[in-house]
């Protein structure tokens, strides 16, 4: 068996879908399996014992030909046929795309041979998103900022392939160096995958200074890039206390994973280091804002900690500081800090009655769980009105016999959509059952008229069982049916 | 990203949307269409605002 897996997003995104390619590589232990992923991150996949090799996407080599002064569309297509074209000669059984993005959704469209199985995006014959399997549609509807998932990413990876990750995925590369500094020390990322998940610069000066003034180890610095070097600079030169190192923009993937490793403790916001620490069960402190969602990419390790405020100026450096002395001491933690917990949905702090609502209806989609009960008038309101929308919908839909009445009742369909999304936007509680709403319709496959309508009604039936039971007009025995 | 080499993106993208209307009008969705989407959403991925390159963005 040979599958290919592709992740071509960023150092954070490929690291966190380790444990899931070690799942793999347990259920199919004789499979080739080859990892693709950006030449800019290919140092990622360096010591994932799970693969048998790498196969690296130089986006650098595809974009040559239209930076010159007389841009080449024909010759960087011609180069991206070429990568494809040797992918898809290799024939995988099974390709899984991790990357959830337009252009990786094409990608694997093109790297497919006639009988390769896709899990994740890829596109239709005729050209439409194609959303293969349960967990992507999940992810599709569900994932990101400003929604209400509360699975971690890495083990939706792994739920993508209908695999579970056992404890021992989670581990450190096959060969780590010895990087290390003499005595206690922690670490201290300084940047973040995004400039608006970033702590300020002079937070993170206070922060060290309390550090320094009331522990006796050092503070490693790590990062890469100029911003990053630029910061670590600044917190450098508050002081001349030689017990801050400044490694930052001076060590490989696999050092960093390997100073983090031989820490005690290590601190940052959403970024690749969060998930090498991870990776090596380290113990970690997560500054995170509104602009992450860090139930998706914190901490997983049992016994760290998320520092969580809507806004970066919300969250003092006292508070971070506090909190990574109560670990170095073995102190208590600060009210406001998030535990991280062994089970799926890992974290235990304070969630405002509107988020603890949002999960709580994704587990009554997706699960089959109780609905929860909604006083609001809005609320109220808006399922009536998604339920008259829908039933007027069914009963158009029902009365359709053949394709050309189908184009004549488009337009009231096709309005009807649009009345359905403009309530999602007016009430945001009843956002998350629309979104799945409208991923079921989206994954429709083109096939003959019968075939694509009558999936159609079995989706507009599913929304009114949803909307039924919402409003209590349904037995309880119905929940199961509108789970994916 | 500078200014400079973000507005050349900018015009490049819009040349390449055109373009992807132009061949998906004429042939239809094939493999040659869709090296050419490839190509458009890899240059919209470096475009600031336009697609956030991570695992948890969405596809349309």
């Amino acid at each position: 068996m040979k599958i290919l897996i592709l992740q071509l997003a960023r150092l954070g995104d490929i690291l966190q879908t380790w444990p899931a390619v070690r799942a793999l590589r347990r259920q199919y232990p004789d499979a080739e399996i080859v990892y693709a992923c950006r030449k800019k991150f290919a140092g990622a996949v360096v010591g994932l014992d799970a693969i048998d090799r790498s196969v690296i996407f130089d986006t650098e080599e595809y974009f040559e030909p239209l930076l010159r002064f007389q841009p080449s569309f024909d010759e960087s297509i011609g180069k991206l046929r070429h990568f494809c074209g040797a992918l898809r000669a290799e024939n995988f059984d099974l390709v899984v795309n991790f990357t959830f993005s337009p252009f990786s959704s094409y990608l694997t469209q093109l790297v497919c041979s006639q009988n390769s199985r896709v899990i994740g995006y890829s596109r239709t014959a005729d050209g439409y998103l194609h959303i293969a399997g349960d967990t992507s549609a999940y992810f599709y509807a569900q994932v990101g900022v400003e929604r209400h998932n509360r699975i971690h990413l890495a083990d939706l990876f792994a739920m993508m392939m209908d695999l579970d990750i056992a404890p021992g995925d989670w581990g450190k590369p096959s060969s780590l160096p010895s990087t290390r500094v003499p005595g206690d020390y922690i670490v201290l990322h300084v940047g973040a995958s995004d400039d608006k998940k970033m702590y300020s610069v002079w937070k993170w000066q206070s922060v060290v200074q309390k550090i320094l003034r009331s522990w006796g180890g050092s503070i490693v610095l790590i990062g890469s890039g100029e911003k990053e070097t630029a910061v670590a600079e600044r917190i450098q030169a508050i002081t001349d206390d030689v017990r801050i190192i400044n490694f930052v923009g001076k060590t490989s993937i696999t050092d960093s994973m390997a100073l983090i490793a031989n820490s005690l403790l290590f601190v940052g916001c959403d970024s690749g280091p969060l998930q090498m620490a991870n990776l090596v069960g380290k113990v970690s402190i997560n500054v995170s804002f509104k602009t992450v969602r860090y139930w998706e990419t914190g901490p997983k390790v049992p016994g760290s900690f998320v520092l969580y405020a809507d806004a970066e100026d919300e969250l003092p450096s006292d508070r971070v500081s506090s909190q990574i002395l109560s670990i170095l001491n073995k102190t208590a933690s600060i009210p406001e800090a998030i535990s991280v917990t062994q089970d799926m949905i890992c974290y235990q702090g304070t969630e405002t009655e509107e988020q603890e609502f949002g999960w709580q209806v994704l587990e009554a989609i997706y699960l089959g769980k109780e609905w929860p009960k909604q006083t609001s008038a809005s609320f109220k309101h808006a399922i009536r009105r998604l339920s008259e929308m829908n039933t007027v919908m069914l009963e158009q839909l029902q009365k359709i016999e053949t394709s050309s009445q189908a184009q004549a009742l488009m337009e009231i369909l096709n309005r009807g959509d649009e009345v359905i999304s403009t309530i999602g936007k007016l009430e945001p509680e009843v956002d998350s059952l629309i979104r799945w709403y409208q991923t079921e319709k989206s994954r429709i496959a083109p096939g003959d008229f019968g075939a694509v309508l009558g999936e159609t009604v079995r989706i507009h039936g599913l929304f009114q069982c949803a909307l039924d039971l919402v409003q209590g007009n349904r037995a309880a025995e119905g929940r199961a049916e509108v789970g994916g | 990203m500078n200014e400079k080499t973000e507005k050349y993106l900018q015009t490049l993208l819009e040349k390449l949307d055109e373009a992807t209307i132009r061949v998906r009008e004429s042939q239809g969705y094939n493999e040659e269409t869709a090296y050419v989407h490839l190509l458009t959403e890899l240059v919209r991925e470096q475009v600031p605002n336009e697609n956030f390159n991570s695992s948890a963005s969405t596809a349309g």
